[in-house]
């Protein structure tokens, strides 16, 4: 009803003056020589907690975050957390990672250890909304801003990062950029899935007295675990 | 009805509480702002680089919106073109009415404000929550956003929990994390309830149908991903032609808004859950609004107001708004892009004083992050409240005829220097302990605050002829 | 070199020092000035309350004054600014008018600028024993870009003690008409100024318009402050012949 005449009003209005050109170029953005480095300053400037587990076993930091946390669970949706960072759980029980569903690990006394017993299963909102911790892979890192990239795609939801107090990220080494324009380089949002967030620290709140407090909607506690590539 | 700015003033500025809780936090404000642009080397280079961007695509808004149209239906989401506002309102009443929707969780839309979603919601039967926890505050106490990136700014610390102790029965308490606390178990609450979600839009990035929304508690995400249906309102000025252009806004838009490096969220949507992916919406709607924009495009010097990210940093800096506030303006937008925005989304006549509460400083255009010539804009608005004042007074407004005598009297030396001689023979009846004292306007408006000093005896001219005598 | 003075209304009418200043300073420096008695305003307080077709007449009154003449000097930043920056677009490009108001423009300066970058003079031999802090007046420093240049002459007067000013690039709170029709919004906006300039430790606050120092001062002596105004003019001229 209204887009003939919208659109029909904002044609004669663009011609009262003639077009201006689009700047074809794009400035440019730092490219950084050590970009963990750059990564982790600004990850922990914004209140994140970044691990190192290029030298480690990713599941030995793990381990410590639960331990720190005092959680004994971590909810898990894609199977790509365990073979993109070397946890070794998928060699366990693959078919777990093949039922549509939510995935969910307990780790007696918060410590990883193997063979553990992973259970697929339907999980209800409000059950999801009171999960206490998750964990995802990150598709890209962005060191400029300690940035993390999180997508949704096939197997993959937008809640179960958002929901929960405490969230872990595990970041592939090799998928860490310095800036964002080499993010939208790579990737044409919309492709693989109906959303992607970038998520730049705890969520947080500022509108009380100016009181930086964080925690307001989203993950309180926010964990990047750096992995080596293809570990 | 005329919105008005003159009679507020008086109020806010004698509220002592509000003046001692508005300095500091834009004192805040303007110091991280400045720390975070200060680390980018090629600040200009973005501020250009997006300018003539949004020149750009403004000049071809038609073509840009239509692609963006494309681009969302084809990923399942709905499209749908509001004139005014109204119609954006009948269109989403519609709609909850449809899917026997109660409960909507909304996050913060400076366009919602403008079409009054919430009232109208309300009147519909309707519960719409605020989410987003600065507009919550707005929500609970019945006022309107104080500013556009920080609704609550004004409010202190004790305000709010007075407040959750009114209406959320929160104990008392000091601790700002335990208030935060509450607020996020009572709209954790709202949120698995809502049946629909609806976000504002930061950017429309036509090339891909990408709608991006930045923020920092997590609302947005959860407006978007837990009820069943998000409706996106977006002004029809909001689009961008690339994805790629987003890195640079979202840079100029954080670290102007915030004086972050980014948002804690930036929300890339596009379009409804898909096959195949656990949760999201059923169902996606973006209302395009026009509400006056399309006219304010039709103006070839005014257009380049809609090319605003509504970052609030004009806000922020301005010497007006750091001692009025928001409300003082009267208006949905305040500041100097409300100053600028109000009479043109409403009329001349609607908004007479917007124009008029600036000092024309230029801060606003110096840390706009888009350049947009607010100053500039301002003056064209006051020619044009000015003719349209004239217009319509039955007689001669007194401002138009002294301003009409002042250019008799200046475009003519002789007349000119017979008036200031005039003026220096009367002055002597006005001349109290060292000071004019001319009891009318405009001399008493500034006799009321400051001393006006009193004419010397002899004007530049006369001494200068005196000069060339002896010299010669 | 022969410049001619456009003194401006206000320093004509209330602050003739300023106007006699600038001619010492020129000559001291070798100007010879010519001052043009056609000459009024330069039509800024109808341009910037909105009345145009007034700002008009009183601009070509301006641009008759000064159609033939040498660079023109105007010890005010906002006036500077209205003839270089606003008269050309009060009258059709193509016009005869807005030839001429553009090209009177490009051989307008600002004092400040004209001593510093024209004539490449930091020092004008002035003495002054104080300590001086420097306000910025917001046309100056942001339509014309002009803040290093003041502050250049005022470090090269001998014997001052510079203070640089909190936020001395804030505005003021003058504002043109805005001074009278949000009269306690400007005034409010004004004491912040002043609390600054009383931080400073300045025992005076130099600017380069008089209309940002009528109103300064105005709040000054309001509040029976020891701190006085000077314009840039006047300080620059502190010297014996």
């Amino acid at each position: 009803m209204s887009r003939p005449r919208i659109l029909q009003k904002v044609r004669s209005a663009c011609r009262v003056k003639p077009p201006a050109p689009l700047p074809s170029g794009y400035p440019g953005a730092p490219r950084f020589q050590d970009p963990v480095d750059v990564f982790r300053r600004e990850l922990e400037a914004v209140g994140g907690v970044f691990l190192d587990a290029r030298n480690r076993n990713p599941a030995e930091t793990l381990s410590q975050v639960l331990e720190q946390t005092g959680h004994t669970e971590v909810f898990w949706e894609e199977e790509k957390i365990f073979t993109k960072h070397g946890l070794p759980y998928r060699l366990r029980l693959p078919e777990s990672f093949s039922t549509p569903n939510l995935v969910f690990s307990y780790h007696y006394q918060g410590r990883v250890r193997l063979p553990i017993t992973l259970a697929a299963r339907s999980i209800e909102l409000d059950r999801l909304a009171a999960i206490p911790v998750s964990a995802s892979s990150a598709a890209f890192g962005i060191a400029e801003t300690g940035t993390i990239v999180q997508t949704v795609g096939p197997g993959r939801g937008r809640l179960l990062n958002v929901l929960p107090e405490t969230h872990i990220v595990f970041l592939a080494q090799g998928d860490l950029l310095s800036n964002m324009d080499q993010l939208l380089q790579r990737i044409r949002p919309g492709e693989e899935g109906s959303a992607l967030t970038l998520v730049t620290g705890p969520s947080r709140t500022a509108d009380i007295g100016k009181v930086l407090v964080k925690g307001m909607h989203g993950p309180r506690r926010w964990f990047v675990i750096l992995t080596e590539d293809g570990g | 009805m005329q919105l008005r700015i003159r009679p507020n003033t008086s109020a806010v500025l004698s509220d002592a509480t509000l003046q001692a809780n508005l300095k500091p936090a834009l004192e805040k404000s303007l110091l991280s702002r400045d720390r975070a642009v200060a680390e980018v080397s090629n600040w200009e280079e973005l501020r250009q680089h997006a300018h003539d961007v949004k020149a750009h695509t403004l000049s071809r808004l038609d073509h840009y919106l239509q692609e963006l149209e494309r681009k969302v239906m084809a990923q399942g989401g709905k499209v749908v073109w509001a004139d005014t506002g109204a119609e954006a309102l009948e269109f989403i009443v519609g709609l909850l009415q449809e899917r026997e929707i109660k409960k909507v969780a909304k996050s913060k839309t400076m366009l919602g404000e403008e079409i009054h979603l919430n009232e109208e919601l309300e009147r519909a039967q309707f519960d719409p929550v605020e989410t987003d926890l600065g507009e919550y505050i707005i929500q609970l106490s019945r006022e309107t956003p104080f500013h556009i990136v920080t609704p609550a700014l004004h409010k202190s610390k004790e305000e709010v929990v007075e407040l959750f102790g009114r209406e959320l029965d929160m104990p008392p308490t000091d601790d700002v994390e335990a208030i935060t606390a509450t607020a996020r178990a009572v709209l954790r609450r709202h949120f698995l309830t809502a049946g629909a979600g609806i976000t504002g839009v930061n950017f429309g990035v036509a090339e891909t149908g990408t709608l991006a929304v930045v923020e920092n508690e997590g609302n947005v995400r959860l407006c978007a991903s837990l009820p069943e249906v998000h409706i996106a309102i977006m002004g029809i000025e909001k689009v961008i032609p690339r994805a790629r252009d987003l890195a640079v806004f979202l840079k100029l838009l954080s670290r102007s808004a915030t004086g972050q490096k980014s948002t804690s969220y930036v929300n890339f949507i596009n379009g409804p859950r898909r096959e195949g992916e656990w949760d999201g919406p059923r169902e996606f709607y973006l209302v395009l609004v026009d509400n006056g924009r399309s006219r304010i495009l039709a103006d070839p010097e005014l257009r380049q107001t809609l090319a605003c990210i509504r970052c609030g940093a004009c806000l922020n800096v301005c010497p007006v708004y750091q001692r009025i506030g928001g409300h003082a303006y009267g208006s949905t937008y305040q500041g100097p892009i409300g100053a600028i925005l109000t009479p043109q989304l409403t009329s001349a006549e609607a908004a007479p004083e917007h124009p008029f509460a600036s000092s024309l400083c230029g801060a606003c255009y110096e840390t706009c992050p888009v350049k947009i010539e607010i100053p500039h804009i301002l003056l064209k608005l006051r020619e044009r409240v000015q003719r349209s004042r004239q217009r319509l007074a039955r007689h001669l407004p007194l401002e138009a005829w002294a301003m009409q005598f002042w250019a008799w009297a200046m475009s003519s030396p002789n007349r000119y220097g017979f008036l200031g001689n005039l003026m220096r023979r009367v002055q002597p009846y006005f001349v109290r302990k060292g000071r004019m004292r001319v009891p009318m306007p405009p001399f008493s408006g500034w006799d009321r605050y400051r001393d006006l000093p009193p004419l010397p005896e002899k004007s530049f001219r006369e001494q200068f002829r005196a000069l060339n005598k002896e010299g010669k | 070199m022969r410049v001619s003075l456009f003194v401006t209304c206000l320093v004509d009418q209330v602050f003739p020092q300023v106007g006699l200043s600038t001619i010492r300073i020129l000559n001291r420096l070798g100007v010879e000035v010519d001052f043009d008695e056609r000459q009024a305003c330069c039509g800024q307080p109808a341009f910037n309350s909105g009345h145009s077709d007034e700002s008009r007449t009183v601009a070509r009154g301006f641009l008759e004054a000064y159609a033939d003449s040498g660079p023109v000097v105007v010890p005010s930043g906002s006036c500077a600014t209205m003839l270089k920056v606003f008269v050309p677009t009060l009258f059709p490009p193509d016009s005869r008018e807005g030839r001429l108001a553009r090209e009177i423009a490009g051989r307008t300066y600002e004092l400040s600028d004209f001593l510093v970058s024209v004539l490449g003079v930091t020092r004008t031999g002035a003495r002054f024993e104080e300590d001086v802090t420097y306000h910025d007046s917001c046309h100056q420093l942001r339509e014309l870009g002009i803040g290093r240049q003041p502050r250049l002459l005022i470090q090269g007067v001998e014997g001052v003690r510079f203070l640089e000013l909190p936020n001395a690039a804030r505005c003021c709170g003058f504002g043109g008409t805005f001074s009278v029709k949000f009269a306690d919004v400007s005034a409010a906006i004004g004491e912040d100024k002043v609390d600054t300039i009383h931080q400073s430790g300045a025992r005076y606050v130099v600017a380069n318009d008089v209309s940002c120092l009528m109103h300064i001062g105005g709040l000054l002596q309001r509040r029976g402050s020891q701190v006085r105004t000077l314009h840039l003019a006047e300080l620059l001229a502190k010297f014996e012949e």
